[in-house]
Order: structure tokens, then sequence, then C-alpha cells
């Protein structure tokens, strides 16, 4: 049922393949021509300034989105064309948590597994193994609606990752995970990368991605304006950490006369 | 109710893999909407996380449909042949069955809250369809069975026990060409013309069907049974007998009852195949795109919106705010309740459609047992018919307040627990003065200026008694039924399929007060009186609604 790795998966294409991609909402462009190509077992994150186009360029290769000029691959087939096909193939664990509240995490496990064609006993026990290691093993019967945000994000995890899928995108993946899960979730991405899994990696957090991605993909305005691994950013002068070089590529600078002003709006009531 | 539903559909596992349906996708999907059907969802849910959802309201609705359905089954006994009760019964349950599913389940086809769960999974369009469809059967069916209750025993009282099969599969097929036709309908528009026009047509076929179910009873029905033996003895030898579906469900009966005749078999035939027709050309020619189209409802305008406000414009919300609200906190808090109702979604397409009935309505009653429409207005001032006017909006605006406690986007409401008020209270009372000045009062003022166009002088005291007791009902349902925060409650569907049904309970109060108002007509100082008491009751409310503390509001949400 699923494509688990077996000896025809040892596949050397790149796992992701986008050519030209744009994309318009009415009259304002949101992708202005993306290419991009992600091998197999890759990591790569995909970070940019709010409103730049990521989760746009994710929703289009997760084969949500259409309506889309150019090409994207994923997994060997055209998300155009055959999105069941890719969707799957591929695992998604979105930005804001969208799940049934109403729903217990196993009732909504067993829903998601279904879905993907797991027999009811095979999506107990991965449901049941994957939350106890991220901490949730006591909670299996209650109700979503009842859950902080980060439980709320190990369900989604999980609901992203149980039916084993060749390319993971994950979106904001550790917002709200206390500090032992997210030590837990990093160590599960490294390791799913050396399985052959390919990971698309969307993130604010620059100093995990700086660690967990072996290349990353900048995108500001609907373009990619800065594509290699971190070493290689640097060596391209930009600066020492990567929220360095990232603040360098997508502001203007200036950051602290921005803040400067933002504290000074105070002073501006207290005059009137 | 999840069990046997799903054992149900369990039989007819084959059909939808026939119909190019994934069967195990389906069950999964059916099974998740129907468990958190059972389930409330909303602000304080989380209070009491395994009490099952009371679903009163729904059973009420049953109730109220099963009473109203016993009449119009007892035409079995009355009219003869059966081609023409049996007609006029599926007529009725049709007619109840696509007013049911345009006001309450067009949402649940084309719902888009879980498209970031259900998109990026494999499932297909046909699957999603089918499963959606399921659904709204789940509770079509059981409003059709208590239509029908009274048919069934009345049937099967006179032609005996094999009635309750033919009637029953007549049923099935009935509520399947009344989805598959809805369903054809707005995934056509859906595709073709785009989600901003398919509301609108969603009301306009509201419109329709309120007005033809109105005047069918008004007119058409008496004429039908007077005529009945006469001239449609033969009615299944004229031409468009054919086009009617309630006579193609009525035939299979017609020949039970011993009437085999060729039309009849023809009928029956039309009855066998086109619903499963409807429903296979909707889900093999349509389905497959309907997730691009669920992606498209939810995308935004792309930032049509953006108006160029002058600066330092008052805003009409802003000056409303400051005549109708005492300090600045009021002001704000109406001021933003005023903007939300405005442009939440959801509220405006469930407030909308329930006031069209006002109208035609009104005009039905109005113009009942006239020759003509000239004669009915030339004779209107004489009578006490605007009171049937004012009192019908009496009982179908007021349950607008309800409404503005539901919303999709229910997790918003945070902001209010978060402000600093000691009790709930105010935003609850500023809640009512806005969905009333929004809503209800300019529909009344409407219905009043008409009033008095056509009546003239001697009705003002009856528009101002009216407008108390609108006040009065409005507070008085606002304290009873919508003590929750605003927009605070996810609508579940089993409190969208109590909507419709729910809207007649409503009629019962203001019925009362108008039947009292017209006692008391003869007297006006008494009618004084009656105003003057309905604005002091009407103060009883309102007060109990400002001291709401908030464990009250915890217990009205659960």
């Amino acid at each position: 049922m699923t494509p688990d790795a077996g000896p025809d998966s040892v596949r050397t294409d790149p796992a992701i393949i986008v050519r030209g991609l744009r994309k318009s909402y009415g009259t304002r462009e949101v992708l202005r021509g993306i290419d991009l190509e992600v091998a197999r077992g890759q990591v790569l994150g995909y970070i940019g300034p709010n409103g730049a186009g990521k989760t746009t360029t994710v929703k289009i290769l997760i084969g949500v989105l259409d309506g889309f000029e150019g090409q994207a691959i994923v997994c060997g087939h055209d998300v155009a064309r055959q999105p069941l096909e890719v969707k799957r193939r591929i695992g998604y664990v979105p930005e804001s948590a969208a799940l049934y509240e109403g729903l217990t995490p196993r009732e909504y496990l067993r829903f998601i597994g279904r879905i993907h064609g797991l027999a009811d006993c095979e999506i107990d026990r991965r449901g049941a193994r994957m939350l106890a290691q991220l901490g949730l093993s006591d909670e299996l019967d209650d109700r979503i609606a009842t859950f902080s945000k980060g439980m709320r994000q190990k369900v989604l995890l999980v609901a992203g990752m149980m039916h084993n899928p060749e390319v993971l995108f994950l979106d904001e993946p550790l917002s709200g995970l206390d500090a032992n899960a997210v030590v837990v979730v990093k160590e599960i991405i490294a390791r799913l990368a050396r399985r052959g899994k390919t990971i698309f990696y969307c993130s604010h957090v620059m100093d995990v991605v700086e660690r967990v991605c072996d290349r990353i993909a900048i995108i500001d305005d609907g373009r990619i304006i800065a594509d290699g691994s971190f070493e290689e950013l640097q060596a391209a002068g930009r600066g020492e950490s990567l929220e360095r070089i990232f603040t360098q590529l997508t502001s203007a600078g200036g950051h602290e006369q921005a803040a400067e002003a933002f504290i000074r709006a105070f002073d501006v009531e207290m005059r009137a | 109710m999840t069990r046997p539903v799903l054992y149900l559909f369990d039989r007819l596992a084959g059909l939808v893999r026939r119909l190019g349906g994934d069967y195990p996708q389906f069950r999964a999907i059916l099974e998740a909407k129907l468990i958190l059907d059972s389930r409330r969802q909303g602000m304080f849910a989380d209070l009491h996380p395994s009490r099952q959802k009371k679903r009163g309201a729904f059973n009420l609705t049953l109730l109220l449909f099963a009473c109203m359905g016993a009449p119009v089954g007892a035409t079995l006994l009355m009219v003869e042949p059966a081609l023409m009760s049996m007609g006029t019964i599926h007529l009725f349950i049709m007619t109840m069955m696509t007013m049911s599913l345009l006001a309450d389940f067009s949402s649940v086809l084309l719902d888009t809250a879980d498209n970031l769960i259900l998109l990026p999974r494999p499932v297909s369009g046909r699957t999603l369809v089918l499963a959606r469809l399921a659904h709204i059967a789940t509770y079509l069916g059981l409003l059709a069975l208590s239509l029908s209750l009274g048919s069934l025993v009345f049937g099967t009282w006179k032609w005996g026990l094999a009635f309750a099969p033919v009637f029953v599969v007549a049923l099935a097929l009935s509520m399947l060409l009344v989805l598959s036709l809805a369903g054809i309908l707005y995934l056509c528009v859906l595709r073709f013309a785009g989600r901003e026009r398919l509301r609108d047509i969603i009301v306009y076929a509201q419109v329709v069907m309120t007005a033809i179910v109105v005047l069918g009873y008004q007119r058409v029905l008496p004429r039908l049974m007077v005529l009945a033996e006469r001239r449609f003895a033969g009615l299944e030898h004229r031409g468009w007998a054919y086009l009617l579906p309630p006579l193609w469900l009525a035939a299979p009966l017609d020949i039970l009852a011993g009437r085999m005749a060729m039309p009849q078999i023809i009928m029956t035939v039309e009855a066998l195949i086109l619903p499963p027709l409807a429903l296979l050309i909707l889900v093999r020619h349509l389905a497959p795109r309907f997730q691009e189209s669920l992606a498209g409802l939810e995308a935004g305008p792309g930032g049509r919106f953006v108006r160029q406000a002058g600066p330092r414009r008052q805003s009409l919300a802003g000056w409303i705010a400051s005549v109708v609200s005492r300090d600045r906190t009021g002001q704000a808090l109406f001021e933003f309740l005023w903007r939300l109702c405005s442009r939440d979604r959801h509220l405006k397409m469930r407030a909308y459609p329930n006031l069209l009935f006002i109208p035609i309505a009104a005009f039905g009653i109005i113009a009942a047992g006239q020759r003509d429409l000239a004669t009915a207005l030339e004779q209107l001032p004489h009578t006490s018919k605007h009171l049937v006017a004012l009192y019908v909006a009496c009982a179908t605006v007021p349950p607008i307040v309800v409404l503005a406690g539901y919303s999709d986007e229910y997790e918003a409401a945070w902001i209010f627990l978060a402000l600093p008020f000691r009790r709930p209270g105010r935003v609850l009372l500023e809640t009512v003065k806005v969905v009333g000045l929004r809503f209800v009062l300019p529909i009344h003022a409407a219905i009043c200026a008409l009033v008095l166009l056509v009546w003239g002088r001697c009705a003002i005291l009856d528009v101002l008694v009216a407008t108390a007791a609108l006040v009065l009902v409005t507070v008085s349902l606002a304290y009873l039924m919508a003590r929750r925060l605003p927009f605070s409650q996810r609508m579940g569907t089993g409190q969208r399929a109590g909507g419709f049904g729910g809207a007649f309970l409503h009629l019962v109060v203001p019925a009362l007060i108008g039947v009292t108002h017209y006692a008391l007509r003869p007297r006006p100082w008494t009618l004084v009186g009656l105003m003057v008491a309905f604005l002091l009751a009407a103060a009883v409310p309102a007060r109990a609604i400002v001291r709401t503390e908030w464990a009250g509001i915890r217990r009205a949400s659960q």
C-alpha cells in the first residue's frame, strides 16, 4: 500500500523538480518564476520573509493549489496532471493546526490512516508508538480540542508521517513543541533523510534550519535569491549566521532604527 | 447514530465503488463527520470533553415534520386515484427536502473548513462528493422518514403491507433525485460561474422554492383537491405528466393499487432510471474537479476589497454606536461587532433566506381567498390582515440573534475572553443591539412602511404595538437561546439540520401575541397598555442579559 523503500525505489532522479513556477492571485503575482531541484534524501530549508511565497510554493507542490504556470514534478509525477499520485507519496504537516478538534488523536489518526489505505491494526500500532515517542501516550483518547498548541503539533506530525511518505513537506513543524520534543523531531528528520526520504522544510527559525538542513533556498518576493548549503552561503561572504545572511538578503537593513521607531510610537501617544 | 448509518452504507459499498469512489476512504470520511456531529464544537467544548451534544433541535424538527406530514398523508384516504394522492405526498416531501437542503445543507457540501485536512490527502473528487452526499443524506433521510410517517401508516392501512417497501424505495429515489440535482446545480455553477454567483443562486433557489410552497398551499393545492376527481382522473394521459418527478415516484404505487397501464409503467421506469442517472452524471462528470472548486472557494478574492477610505471619515457604524451606546467600551464593542456581522461570510447567507419567507408568506395569506389580486388589494384596508404581515415578521426576524452566536471561525472569539470585562453581559447586549439594528429593525421598518402605505393612519397604533412585540420577542429570544459570545460556536450539522424546522417553532409565541392584539383591537386604549407592557417586559430579559456572568455563558454554550 505505502511506497516503502524497496529495491526499485533506489532512484537517482530528483524527488522534486520545479521549473518556471509562477502563480498569481488576481493581479498580484506571488511566485515569479521559481526553479528548484531537490535530490532524494536531501533536507531542503525553504526560508523567506512573510508573504514571500513559501506557503504558496508548498501548496502547489502538494497538489492543493492549481492554476499556476510552469512545471512541478514530485516523486516523478506531474502535480497538475496526477495530483492523486503525488498525494499518495507525500506527507504534509501544515503550518496552521488544521485538525478535526472534536476527534481524539486515536480517531483522527485512524481517519488519516484509512484514507491512506493502511490497515486498522497497523494504524493503531504506528500511531500509538509514534505519539508515545513524542510524549503523548496518555492522551490518546482525549479530545484534540483540549490540547495545547504543542500537543496538536505532535498529532499533526504523526498524521503527516504515519503513512511513511517519500517526500515530507514540513511547514514550521517545531512550533509550540517543548524542548524535548524539538530534539526528538530534529533527530527524526535527520534519520528520515538517512533513509532516503526527502524533506522540504519551511521555517522562520534560522538556527534550526541552519543545523537541520543540508541545503537552503531563500525566497523573497516570489523569487529564489540564494540557494546552496549553509557553508556555501557563508562562503559567498554574506555573514556568519544564517540569520545574518537572511536579513542581509531580504531586508533593506536598519533593524535598530526599526526597533527604535517601534518603541517611539508610545512617545507620540503620550505627547498627544 | 453513527453505527447504524455506517452499517447501512456498508451494504451500499459496491455502489460507491462502481461510481468510482474509494469505499474505505468514503467510510472513513463519513465516520469522522458523524462522530464530529455527535460532539459539540466551540469555545467551551473543552470543559466537558466527553459529553455528547444534545441533539434537541434536530429531534424537535423531526417531531414537527412528523406532525406536518400526517395530515398530508391523509390525502391517501381522501383522494383517488393513487397516482394523484401519492403524487401530492411525494411533491410535499420533495419540496420540504429541497427547502431543507438549500437552507441547511448547502454548506455541508461546500464546506471548506477541512480543506487543509482533506485536500493534501489522496482522496479523489468522486470519493469526497459521495461522502458528503452520504453525510447530507443521513439527515435528509431522517427528515424524509419523519415527514412520511403518516403516509406510511395510512398507506399500509389502505393497501396492505406491500405498500411500505415500495414507498420507502420511492422515498430513497426521491431523495437521491433531490440530492443529485442540487449537487449538479452547485457544481455546475461553481465550475462555470464562480463562487459569488453560487451564493446568489442558492438564495434565488430558496426564494423560488418558498414561493412555490406558499403559493402552492394557498392557491394550487385546494383547487387540485377539488378538481382531482373530475379532471385528473386521466392525469397519466397528459404528456406533461411524464415530466413531473412526484408522479414518477407515485406510479409504482398506482400499479400496486391495481391500475397497471402503459403510462404507469413508463413513469415507474423513469423513477427507477432517472435519479440514479442524475447521480451518475454528478459523480462521473462533475465530481472529479470538485477539489479544485473547493480550493477556489477558500481562496481569497486577492485584494479586490482594498478600499481607499478617506481620512477621519466617520463610519455609519461609528455614528450609530455613538447614539446607542453610552460609554467608549460599549461603542467600541458595537462598532467592532457591527463590522463582524457585516463581513461574516456565513451569517448573511444563513440570515437572509429566512427573511425571504416574510413577503411571500404575507402575500400568500393576504391574497388568500380572493379571486384576483386587484380585488384583494381593494379589500385590504378594510381587513385586519396587516396584523398577519406584522406578526409573520415578528416570528421570522428575531431568530437571527441566535445565528450571531455561530461562526466557522469560532476560535477568534477568544478575544472576548481576553478583554478585561467583569461580566460578559456587555458583549451580549451589544451583540443584540447590533443584530437588532443591522438586521431586525430595517426589515421591520420596511414592512411597517408598507403597512402604513396600504392601511393608512388607522394602522399606526398597530405598527407601534407590533414593534414593541418585536423588541420583546427579540430580547427574550436572545436571553433564552443566544447567551453565547458572538461568533463563538461552530454550527454542527445537527444544528444546521434543525435550522429550517426550528424556524417554525418561533412562530408559536408571535402568533399568540398576534391573536391577543387582534382580540384587543376594538378597544384602542388596551392596545396602548399592551404596548407599554411589552416594552416593560422587554426590560426584564435585557437586564438579565447584561447581568450574565461568565458561568452563565459557559452553561449556555454547552
